[in-house]
């Protein structure tokens, strides 16, 4: 086969050199690889006996109507909170599905002053009354065109909780990720306040302040009663304090 | 994420631990990552898939190649078989589809004075622009041969054997795709020589 002339060889070079990633790139995907396989874990092989196959079908029942009472617990919790006092309001077994809303004013912030969205709620102790029917109603009521999907409702629920768990681990990266993959794959969730508040949350505290600083502004401006707002507000100056600190004590060493 | 079935341990994806070599002989999923990421990368950007939607293709190969590694017999080479699911990875991919923008996507981390100057880079661009154009204009048959022969130099035996083609067959292919690509350049030279 020919050699190619010296000019093709050169184009091919610096298109080659263009089409290639940068360590970057590969740093990225594998964070969102590691963010998709998380929130789709590949399901075990099934075992070939037979006796495996009953028992698996029935785990698979029991998991489903398990996650169709935590949506059901959830979806109730969130109802709750969002009703106005004079309502009434619906049972909510919060011990079933430690809600991914956190509570406004019982939730404890973590000492990295990340909120504590997505957190399990602090569990009641028998016959102790939740904690939800004491919270203030919220603005943002139940949006309408949402079908009530209980499979993706958990999906999102533990996917925010994963968001949630990432950030606490101190990997807002992957929790930028796991939050994309989320937009991906259910788009039109149901808990978009949650999103977009952990997303300003994941902004910030991946040090792109000034981009979260914009999105919590957004935030704070669209969901100007969410019981998020604080929060997410706080994790930002706290990022932005914690930056100049840095510029600062630059500035004063010799 | 913790308990019930198919349930994935936080942090064991994408880790050495949990993605050793299998007694079996399969290849490890983090080793194909780390070995063959680049060629994914170069292979989809040749076959038409836009910059913005790069990542979301490079994903998508990958979560295919996580799913099927446990099925990979090595009846083909590993990169024949990868290269089957960039291909098919890249098709679902519009061509020049540009994904809205979102408050989650990546920033550019990359600082401006890394890799080559402005000029390199513009010349980068420019070449990389006329290729993925010049590839796209070939019919499918030799756009393959050509992305692999000519763009990741891999030798035509090779390239016969991931294309599963006979290795004239590839060769023919290659002749006639490398004639386009002295026409379109010569071309491509003649417009900016009157401009």
């Amino acid at each position: 086969m020919n050699r190619l002339e010296p000019d093709q060889s050169q184009v091919l070079a610096r298109a080659r050199r263009a089409f290639s990633p940068t360590a970057s790139d590969a740093d990225r995907v594998r964070v969102s690889l590691r963010a998709a396989l998380a929130m789709n874990p590949p399901v075990a092989a099934p075992d070939p006996s037979a006796t495996a196959g009953r028992l698996s079908r029935i785990a698979m029942r029991l998991f489903v109507a398990g996650a169709i009472a935590a949506s059901s617990g959830a979806i109730g919790y969130r109802m709750g909170r969002r009703a106005a006092p004079s309502e009434p309001r619906a049972p909510i077994s919060v011990p079933v599905a430690p809600a991914i809303i956190a509570d406004p004013a019982g939730a404890t912030a973590p000492a990295n002053g990340l909120p504590a969205v997505g957190a399990a709620e602090p569990r009641p102790r028998p016959g102790q009354a939740t904690t939800s029917v004491a919270r203030p109603p919220r603005r943002s009521e139940s949006r309408p065109g949402h079908s009530l999907d209980p499979d993706s409702l958990v999906r999102e629920i533990e996917a925010l909780r994963s968001v949630e768990r990432a950030l606490r681990d101190g990997t807002p990266g992957l929790a930028l990720a796991l939050l994309r993959e989320l937009d991906r794959t259910l788009p039109e969730g149901k808990l978009t306040e949650e999103r977009r508040a952990t997303a300003a949350i994941a902004r910030c505290a991946s040090g792109a302040v000034p981009l979260g600083l914009d999105l919590a502004k957004e935030f704070g401006s669209d969901y100007p009663d969410s019981v998020y707002r604080e929060r997410v507000e706080e994790a930002c100056a706290q990022t932005d304090l914690e930056r100049a600190g840095d510029t600062a004590s630059r500035r004063h060493q010799p | 994420m913790a308990g019930g079935p198919g349930t994935y341990r936080w942090g064991d994806v994408l880790k050495p631990s949990a993605m050793s070599r299998r007694d079996s002989g399969e290849p490890d999923f983090d080793g194909v990552y780390a070995e063959h990421f680049e060629f994914v990368w170069r292979c989809l950007r040749a076959l038409g898939v836009a910059p913005a939607a790069l990542d979301d293709a490079a994903q998508d190969v990958f979560l295919v190649v996580h799913r099927q590694i446990p099925t990979f017999r090595g009846e083909s080479t590993l990169r024949t078989w990868l290269f089957g699911i960039v291909r098919n990875v890249a098709s679902r991919h519009h061509r020049g589809t540009r994904r809205k923008s979102s408050p989650l996507d990546p920033l550019d981390e990359e600082l401006p004075s890394a890799g080559p100057n402005p000029f390199e880079r513009a010349a980068d661009a420019e070449a990389s622009a006329f290729v993925a154009s010049f590839v796209g204009s070939l019919p499918p048959k030799r756009r393959d041969v050509f992305i692999l022969a000519v763009l990741e130099e891999i030798s035509v035996p090779e390239v016969a054997r991931i294309l599963s083609i006979p290795l004239n067959t590839a060769y023919t292919r290659l002749r006639a795709a490398r004639a386009e690509f002295e026409r379109a350049l010569s071309r491509q030279r003649g417009d900016h020589e009157q401009t």
